[in-house]
């Protein structure tokens, strides 16, 4: 008995990583309609850019702001420069774009630092931009690396890592942030209108190109959050990880409701879970079928998913 | 010279194999307009399902030539496949947006790690000890038909409904065409079209492993529909052309250029959704269309 509760503590851990890249599924979807497959791979490089930062020298609260900054004004430009021009053409050509954008940025990254992961303080490879860096941002000083805490809240069958409950606070507190700036906030406002009813929300004023940037933003920044989470719990950082773990908070996204805030909290969760049980019980070969199990019985049976509304489409 | 030949007869035969599940895709694609990413799953569906008939039913049947036995596996991994297809599309198809490509996906994944756990089919070893039964006459054979099957087909009631469905499903609807059973026949077709690709490999290989099903599969096969042109079958054997050709030519070429192909075909497919649409087949078609038209108006005229 005690075995399940302590999986499903485990597996929270996982699920609120998966929750934090399903934020910004969910929101993209939302406002656009369109799954952002390059999302994941936002995830990587803002992993990536994290781990390169803080073992550049930055303290870890400025390389994250950082990472957040650069990966969400990337977010930007990619929409801008490979999905804008795509729309009114029809649902399946910004489909095919992302696809292809999120091969072109896991191959850009695995031709640039290698195809090996990378663990936590990085290896910077030794040229004369990267020595002016690290000269730049630190002098010589220590690598102070982020450090998750280690101990345990320990009640005997039951034990609960720090880490992993700071990792779920996280995404709690992110998921609740991110509801409040969406209903109280007027270009949180905007995004919310922007998903209900494109058309009139331009009517009323709101600012089409802008909302769907900071829609943009906002996900990628988030994905950041989550690429130093997993990027510290792993301690290690690979060109894949966007692809695996993307797919998956799709999933999750789309279990909670895709374009519901908290729906992507549940589905991460649920999926974390899922998988630790998998894990648990010694079936963990099955366990990267899992996400796509459930992404295929909610088509089925929920297709709304477990906290969204079911929408009638007019034609 | 005879090294050539031989070292030559594995591509061409791979580019057969990929250009007869690029045309069962641009059914989807480019005809339908749906997106499949798990176009590889009904192609490791149609293999595992047509080794598994030759090495286990076969011979209980008492099935030796090998001509009859291939053509019954092929029959058995465009059955499979087309069943797995109707399994994946009939609920994704009754939904609005996007989920089709993401079920599409979920199902090679889960098919994958389905077959790493089934041991009678090698699970993560692969299946060996399939006996050799194609050969590169089948497969240019078998592209042929499917080929020319899928030009006739456009002509027909259905695939002129499935096209206007792509084009506009509450115009199509309007016209009394039901655009479900249209978009899943599309489907259905093209993943019959992968199982059939997928027969043609393991007899030809003699192996196959659950790696066949991956995402990065079937993100090859979407790659050469959409670099070739999605809107022309000749698009789609040019991309997979493209796809199998590239690579060989590489080998020649520096490590640093070699390594890095996905990255140009990333690019290429960012390139032609934004800037050509028609892919690259519309290159080549713009280099010879002025005879082709022209002869086509002198024979309307001649008619009339």
């Amino acid at each position: 008995m005690f075995d399940l509760i302590q999986y499903i503590v485990d597996g929270l851990a996982v699920g609120s990583v998966y929750a934090l890249i399903a934020l910004g599924y969910s929101m993209v979807f939302g406002v656009l309609q369109l799954v952002n497959f390059a999302h994941g791979e936002l995830f990587m490089v803002g992993a990536y850019f994290v781990m390169y930062a803080i073992s550049l020298g930055l303290p870890w609260p400025m390389a994250l702001a950082l990472g957040m900054t650069f990966v969400g004004l990337f977010a930007v430009i990619m929409e801008r420069l490979c999905y804008k021009p795509l729309r009114g053409a029809g649902k399946l050509a910004p489909l095919i774009t992302a696809v292809g954008l999120s091969l072109l940025l896991q191959n850009l990254v695995q031709a640039i630092l290698g195809p090996n992961p990378q663990s936590y303080p990085a290896q910077l490879p030794d040229s004369s931009v990267t020595n002016w860096l690290t000269a730049a941002v630190k002098g010589s000083g220590e690598v102070v690396l982020p450090q998750l805490p280690e101990g345990l809240f320990d009640w005997g069958d039951l034990v609960i890592r720090h880490r992993d409950l700071l990792i779920f606070l996280v995404a709690v507190g992110v998921t609740v942030g991110l509801e409040l700036f969406l209903r109280k906030s007027r270009p949180g406002r905007g995004i919310r209108a922007l998903a209900l009813q494109p058309n009139a929300a331009r009517l009323v004023g709101v600012p089409f190109d802008f909302t769907i940037s900071l829609t943009f933003f906002i996900g990628a920044a988030l994905a950041v959050v989550a690429g130093l989470l997993q990027g510290m719990a792993d301690n290690q950082v690979t060109p894949f990880m966007g692809i695996s773990s993307g797919l998956k908070a799709f999933a999750a996204a789309v279990l909670g409701g895709i374009g519901v805030i908290p729906g992507a909290l549940v589905g991460g969760l649920v999926l974390g879970i899922a998988e630790r049980l998998l894990v648990g019980y010694d079936l963990s070969t099955y366990k990267d079928g899992a996400a796509f199990f459930i992404l295929i019985l909610v088509l089925l049976l929920r297709p709304q998913g477990l906290l969204g509304k079911a929408r009638m489409v007019k034609v | 010279m005879e090294q050539l030949i031989e070292y030559s007869i594995l591509p061409l035969m791979l580019f057969g194999i990929t250009a007869i599940q690029a045309l069962g895709l641009q059914l989807i694609l480019g005809g339908a307009g749906l997106l499949s990413l798990g176009h590889a799953a009904f192609y490791a569906v149609g293999g595992y399902s047509a080794a598994a008939f030759t090495v286990y039913a076969a011979p209980a049947l008492g099935i030796t030539q090998p001509f009859v036995m291939m053509l019954l596996s092929l029959g058995v991994g465009a059955i499979s496949a087309m069943l797995a297809g109707l399994l994946v599309a009939v609920p994704c198809l009754r939904l609005q947006g996007d989920y089709l490509a993401m079920a599409t996906l979920g199902f090679a994944e889960i098919l994958g790690t389905a077959l790493k756990n089934i041991e009678a089919v090698g699970g993560t070893r692969g299946f060996t000890g399939i006996p050799k039964l194609s050969s590169l006459l089948w497969v240019f054979v078998v592209l042929a038909l499917v080929w020319w099957m899928l030009h006739r087909f456009r002509r027909t009631g259905l695939g002129m409904a499935i096209q206007a469905t792509r084009d506009d499903e509450i115009a199509a609807r309007s016209l009394g065409i039901n655009t479900y059973s249209s978009k899943l026949s599309a489907f259905v077709i093209g993943s019959a079209i992968a199982g059939l690709a997928g027969a043609l490999y393991v007899h030809a290989l003699q192996f196959i492993s659950p790696d066949e099903a991956d995402f990065s599969r079937s993100v090859i096969i979407v790659l050469a529909v959409v670099i070739g042109g999605m809107t022309s079958l000749f698009g789609s054997v040019l991309g997979a052309l493209i796809l199998v050709a590239v690579p060989e030519v590489l080998r020649f070429a520096p490590e640093a250029i070699r390594e890095q192909r996905m990255i140009y075909f990333a690019l290429i497919v960012i390139f032609v959704m934004l800037f050509s649409p028609k892919g690259l087949q519309s290159l080549i078609v713009r280099l010879l269309p002025k005879r082709k038209s022209s002869a086509r108006a002198a024979a309307a005229g001649g008619k009339s």
